[in-house]
């Protein structure tokens, strides 16, 4: 299996690969009224319009981080970006090297952690991490049911306000007085 | 005259506490004596009833006849002082008689009842003992009472009648005489004792009364005296000290007049001086008159002379011809020296001279070289600061292109992510396509490859710049170093040119001095010249003088008819010289007599002063002396009225007694 790896507050997190659909830089994040408050904002993405979850927020560490980008995932039928520190490389991990992780691993709940990993062979040209434990995230459960349920109806709620043109338009302008 | 103080009262009083002291010890030996005789008695008479008893009782024993014992013990109990009479035999009561109840003090005679040698019974009477008696006792202390009394009053009256009478009228006349009355006479006739001290008394009364008078009549003639003698006393210290106060006033004016007199001497002494210097001024014209006129004549002789003869004349022209000659030579001494001072000032002058060309140049040299050399240095400065600065701008710049240089790096860096990111992404997206991505993996791969070394060389490169930059920095800041010090330096400079610019000003300023001093020099220099110059004049004129002289030889027949008029005028001048002179000589003469007049008043003065002198001592002298005898007088008076004092009080004393019977 291949996993994409990326780092939070100098943590190295993997997730499977098949579930990454692009990294991005980071860009500028519009905040939309009526978005649940664990979405940071929606970026747009050649048109599309994605909400970003801040990782560093949801493992509850507060402060900012210097460099940012935005890990594109699939989720479900939608996609959903990851706001990470960086995205490192890709590496190969076999399934028996994936240990159970304990309850509670690093101040991180064990319900985002599927396993604790290390990679196999180098396949970047960095060779430093060879040695880290990657913890292989859960991507599923990085939202809850619920969670997911309101960012469903608040996306269909854009997805509507997209069909009628009056009211993109008031988005938008909200979009620019967020700018200011 | 109280009854204590009273002779015969005393004596009295004594005699009868004697007999009192007597009489009372008489009378307690009597009483206690029969006293005991009377208890004696009492116990005799007992002993010999129980004895009485006891032979009846023994009797008793033998015969049991109880009748006579009864009998006995009946009579015996009839007797007052007996109490009670008891008979036991063998411890058992025989018998027991009694009358008065048994009261108050009680004693008790035991006899023993005898049979053979053995004991059979006791024989107890008890009785009271015997009350003084009480009427015996008052009688007699009443019968001595009244002896007492009676020896008391006749004692009194035998006293009284004898000798009390005359002693009181021996000490009444006493007392008399002692408050002062010497006129009483004591008349007692008796030819007793008292008699005769009455005797003596009057006697010596009548002897002390003709004294008294005497001292008497005395004391006041000699109170009389005294106090004309103090009176006449006073008079004494009254004119002596009237004397001493006439003196010291004396004294005063001698003083007064001494002290003027001095003031006459000062003045005196002051016009002496004057009139001296008078004399002496007086004296100066006369000589000087005198000197003219002996000048006159000599020049009258003279002129006499070479009137009469021309050689004398021309021997006189040629002496001083030859003084013109020696005056010619001394003349040239002097301008020699006076050469050589001008020589020495010359010398000076230039020495001057050449100083302030020292201090010229001197000026110069800083004028010139050291204010030049300031510019240079300032130059040479201002070339280092516009070429540090020129350095300065162009490291700036450099570090502006350094900057610039980081900003491409930056670009490069943002375009390496970005190629990094792309690779990841392409990698991801190879991944996904399975077998048909994989040569694309391949170029995803080699791509990331690319931009991890671009960004290698890229961190390479920002370190090299960096440190380019921090160079640039440092160069910078040693530049600025540098244009610090060169400013500093630029300072240092400044101060030195102002430093410069206050020696030259110094250096002017003694140039200017130097050039004063020149100036003044050469003032001296010329006027030396001048001085040499007038000498120079001198000399020629004394050599005119000269030359003139020898003419004068030359043409001194001619002057024989001008030297007879001279005579005659000289003639008529010397006489008038003559009797100036001679008035002159009155003049001081007279002044001189003044002078010795002044001179003499001040002598007689001085001596005048001396003698008040010794006045004034002699009077001092005498005023001591009579104070002296004042105090002297002032002590007899003392003295004198001490004894008037002590004469008035023995006279006051004397008066006490009287003497004249009135």
């Amino acid at each position: 299996m291949r996993y994409t790896i990326f780092d939070i507050a100098d943590e190295n997190f993997g997730i499977d690969i098949q579930l990454v659909v692009e990294i991005l830089k980071s860009r500028e994040m519009h905040k939309i009224p009526d978005l649940p408050d664990f979405v940071s904002g929606v970026i747009n993405v050649r048109g599309e319009i994605i909400p970003v979850v801040d990782m560093r927020i949801r493992f509850g560490i507060t402060e900012k981080a210097g460099k940012q980008r935005i890990l594109l995932i699939r989720l479900e039928e939608d996609k959903i970006g990851l706001l990470v520190d960086n995205v490192m490389d890709i590496v190969k991990i076999s399934e028996e090297k994936i240990s159970k992780p304990p309850n509670l691993f690093k101040g991180f709940r064990a319900e985002f952690i599927k396993g604790l990993g290390q990679e196999d062979t180098y396949v970047g040209a960095k060779t430093s991490r060879s040695n880290k434990v990657i913890i292989i995230l859960d991507i599923e459960r990085i939202l809850t049911s619920e969670e997911k349920i309101r960012l469903k109806s608040s996306r269909e709620k854009l997805k509507n306000e997209e069909v009628s043109p009056h009211r993109r338009e008031s988005v938008k302008r909200s979009i620019k007085t967020d700018k200011k | 005259m109280k009854i204590k103080k009273k002779l015969s009262t005393t004596f009295i009083l004594r005699v009868l506490v004697l007999l009192l002291i007597g009489q009372s010890f008489i009378w307690f030996w009597s009483f206690s004596r029969h006293n005991i005789t009377i208890e004696e008695g009492l116990r005799k008479r007992i002993f010999m009833i129980s004895t009485l008893i006891e032979k009846a009782a023994a009797a008793v024993n033998t015969s049991q006849d109880y009748r006579y014992l009864e009998q006995i013990t009946d009579g015996a109990v009839r007797d007052e002082n007996i109490v009670s009479i008891e008979v036991t035999k063998n411890s058992k009561l025989l018998l027991m008689k009694s009358l008065a109840p048994e009261d108050g003090v009680s004693q008790s005679i035991e006899t023993p009842i005898m049979e053979g040698d053995k004991k059979i019974g006791t024989v107890t009477i008890r009785y009271k003992e015997v009350k003084p008696d009480t009427a015996f006792i008052l009688t007699n202390l009443i019968l001595q009472a009244i002896v007492f009394l009676v020896l008391t009053f006749l004692i009194y009256i035998f006293f009284q009648r004898h000798i009390g009478k005359q002693i009181e009228s021996l000490s009444a006349n006493i007392e008399k005489v002692t408050l002062g009355d010497l006129t009483q006479k004591i008349e007692i006739a008796e030819d007793n004792e008292i008699g005769i001290i009455a005797k003596g008394l009057d006697f010596l009364i009548e002897r002390l009364l003709i004294t008294v008078r005497k001292l008497k009549s005395i004391s006041g003639n000699v109170s009389a005296a005294i106090s004309q003698l103090n009176l006449t006393f006073r008079n004494v210290i009254n004119g002596i000290s009237n004397r001493q106060r006439f003196l010291e006033e004396i004294s005063m004016a001698v003083r007064k007049a001494s002290g003027s007199q001095e003031q006459t001497i000062a003045n005196t002494e002051k016009l002496r001086s004057l009139s001296n210097d008078n004399v002496s001024a007086l004296l100066e014209m006369r000589a000087a008159s005198e000197e003219i006129a002996s000048n006159i004549g000599n020049l009258n002789r003279n002129i006499s002379n070479s009137y009469s003869t021309v050689a004398g004349l021309t021997q006189s022209a040629r002496e001083v011809a030859s003084m013109a000659d020696n005056a010619t030579s001394a003349v040239h001494k002097a301008s020699t020296s006076i050469e050589e001072i001008n020589a020495s000032v010359k010398e000076v002058e230039k020495t001057i001279k050449e100083s302030a060309d020292l201090s010229n140049r001197t000026t110069n040299i800083i004028a010139e070289k050291g204010m030049l050399s300031v510019v240079d240095a300032i130059d040479g400065m201002e070339r280092i600061e516009n070429s540090v600065n020129s350095l300065t701008e162009s490291i700036e710049r450099l570090g502006r292109r350094s900057r610039d240089i980081e900003k491409i790096l930056s670009v490069i860096k943002d375009v390496t992510e970005q190629t990094g990111m792309l690779s990841l992404n392409a990698q991801i997206l190879a991944v996904q396509a399975g077998e048909h991505g994989r040569s694309f993996s391949i170029v995803a791969d080699e791509m990331r490859n690319l931009s991890e070394k671009t960004a290698a060389s890229t961190l390479e490169i920002a370190t090299i710049v960096s440190t380019l930059q921090k160079e640039i920095r440092e160069a910078m800041d040693s530049t600025m170093e540098t244009v610090r010090m060169v400013e500093e330096g630029n300072h240092v400079v400044l101060k030195t040119g102002d430093a410069l610019r206050e020696i030259l000003h110094a250096s002017q300023k003694s140039t200017q001095m130097a050039a004063s001093i020149e100036h003044a020099a050469a003032q001296q220099a010329k006027g030396l010249e001048l001085i040499v110059n007038a000498i120079e004049h001198i000399k020629n004129m004394i050599l005119d003088v000269d030359r003139t002289t020898e003419q004068q030889e030359r043409g001194t027949s001619s002057l024989l008819e001008s030297i007879s008029l001279i005579k005659e005028s000289m003639e008529a001048a010397r006489n008038a010289t003559n009797a100036q002179a001679e008035t002159t000589g009155f003049i001081t003469d007279n002044i001189e007599l003044a002078n010795e007049k002044t001179a003499e008043i001040a002598r007689a003065s001085a001596e005048q002063q001396k003698v008040n002198r010794r006045i004034i001592e002699a009077m001092e002298e005498v005023m001591v002396i009579g104070k002296e005898t004042t105090r002297n007088v002032k002590e007899v008076s003392l003295f004198i009225t001490s004894l008037h004092n002590e004469v008035e009080v023995l006279r006051k004393e004397v008066e006490v007694f009287r003497t004249n019977t009135q």
